[in-house]
């Protein structure tokens, strides 16, 4: 199936690049309408086949978090084009200017009406994935074959490649409308030690917006309780070598899947 | 020589449009407290295409530098006069832009938004005269040759409210913020004359809606260009006119 290129998808407007509390980078509008609403119907047919409103959320093995995920595999990224493919993550690391890999982990999210608050981390850590990757494909994390925590993978013939994230993208769709005091927000955070709701500065969840940042020691970020309204997202890592991000960062910087 | 300018209530619909127009000509102090303004560029946001990464900082000389500061403390003013005059060594316009827009309702449950109020009052009608004292302390008072030669002045966002009742909003403390901020305005430009420093208010109606966002920025340079002093301006539909 011939593809859009990405610059007929997007609608065009320019996107904003925040320096503070971390070095981040916002859009609204990102997509053209068409783009958008085909990008929703996905997301929300892709709920209703699970029955997620029915079996509730917390499905996800990390209990500090309140939601109902599900990665993206080969077979569902085509639904959620222009996330998971190499232009996509070509545009993103360059925005970043981070040398990423190709390897992407990444799925949807819902939070039901409730959901509990997240913690504040900064998502640089490591990932597993069956295999290294190209100069111009992308190799999806494969959570049945090869554990994304821990590299263990089903066929002992796979050897697994040690990544860390290093680009991390949120996406904002199938939300109703969003006004202050509603929550579900992603919180900015100075340090891990403030508490939730003192958050540096906060990204609402409105639809067809995203936020973008680099994993470093610093992007510190949490989900925010959604009071009022469902949260539903589209999340998405690139990643780049140990040995780059070692370079940059330090290694002990680099956490674990614990 | 740009013109130096401080804009409080930088996030808000008028702050913003004013920092990003007058960016071009002035350089401009954006003060702002709880949102950080993104509707133009600063030194904390700024925009770009996502497909070339280009941005457009080649559009104003010098972006509009960026503080947070609570309007309600003391130190955060003297802050925002001090790191204005560390920046750019001089104030030529301070343009007082924010305000607490609420309706509070009715005045006979005032007991129950009391704290509310107060902060609303010292905000809208105290805050801005604090301000413009502060820089007169720091600044405007070593010269009032200077102030006239470089044409200097307060202009304070007021609102219609401030000159009419409007009854069954609830907007009672509200009205009396501007109704407040409009006298302190010409007590301001009475007390200031001897230093030449000049101080309007204008009141505009509502916007964007009745007029538009960009009449209230086209009123505040007439007037940062103007000679009045101690006027407070109607700005409707119809124009610009003193009401006093």
């Amino acid at each position: 199936m011939a593809r859009d290129n990405i610059a007929t998808m997007l609608s065009g407007q320019r996107w904003f690049e925040y320096e503070r509390p971390f070095r981040h980078l916002r859009a609204t509008n990102v997509f053209r309408r068409e783009i958008y609403e085909t990008l929703e119907l996905n997301f929300r047919n892709t709920l209703t086949e699970f029955n997620v409103t029915e079996v509730g959320q917390a499905n996800n093995s990390d209990s500090r978090y309140d939601a109902w995920t599900m990665g993206v595999t080969p077979s569902t990224a085509a639904l959620f084009y222009p996330f998971f493919s190499r232009e996509w993550h070509d545009l993103i690391s360059n925005l970043v200017g981070v040398a990423t890999t190709g390897h992407i982990d990444g799925g949807l999210h819902h939070h039901r009406v409730g959901s509990a608050n997240g913690w504040i981390h900064n998502d640089l850590c490591v990932g597993w994935f069956p295999g290294p990757c190209g100069a111009t494909n992308i190799v999806l994390s494969d959570h049945a074959g090869c554990n994304y925590s821990t590299g263990v993978c089903r066929d002992r013939h796979i050897e697994p490649v040690c990544v860390v994230r290093s680009v991390a993208l949120i996406f904002y769709l199938a939300n109703s409308d969003w006004a202050p005091g509603y929550g579900g927000d992603t919180g900015l955070y100075e340090t891990p030690f403030d508490s939730i709701q003192n958050a540096s500065a906060s990204v609402p969840p409105v639809n067809n917006s995203l936020i973008i940042f680099e994993c470093t020691p610093h992007s510190y970020h949490s989900f925010r309780s959604n009071l009022q309204i469902e949260r539903n997202c589209i999340v998405l890592w690139a990643h780049s070598t140990v040995e780059t991000v070692s370079a940059k960062f330090g290694k002990a910087s680099i956490a674990k899947w614990t | 020589m740009r013109r130096v300018c401080v804009v409080t209530g930088a996030a808000g619909k008028l702050g913003s449009r004013i920092c990003e127009r007058l960016s071009a000509d002035y350089n401009i102090l954006g003060v702002y407290h709880q949102n950080l303004p993104s509707q133009f560029d600063s030194q904390l946001v700024q925009s770009f295409d996502p497909l070339t990464r280009e941005t457009v900082q080649c559009k104003s000389l010098s972006l509009p530098y960026l503080i947070k500061a609570d309007l309600k403390k003391a130190d955060d003013q003297k802050r925002i006069v001090e790191v204005c005059l560390a920046r750019f060594g001089k104030i030529d316009l301070l343009v007082n832009a924010a305000a607490d827009i609420r309706f509070y309702g009715e005045l006979k449950y005032t007991w129950s938004h009391l704290a509310s109020v107060q902060d609303q009052l010292f905000l809208n009608a105290i805050a801005p005269v604090l301000l413009a004292s502060s820089f007169v302390d720091y600044f405007w008072k070593k010269s009032a040759e200077q102030n006239r030669q470089f044409n200097r002045n307060i202009i304070n966002v007021s609102s219609v409210s401030g000159l009419n009742v409007y009854p069954g909003f609830g907007q009672g403390f509200y009205s009396a913020s501007k109704a407040a901020l409009n006298y302190l305005t010409c007590h301001l430009a009475s007390e200031y004359e001897n230093i030449a420093i000049r101080a309007n208010a204008i009141c505009p109606v509502d916007f964007p809606g009745t007029i538009a966002t960009e009449a209230v920025v086209d009123e505040i340079v007439r007037l940062d260009s103007s000679k009045e002093s101690g006027k407070v301006f109607l700005l409707d539909e119809g124009g610009s006119r003193a009401t006093n």
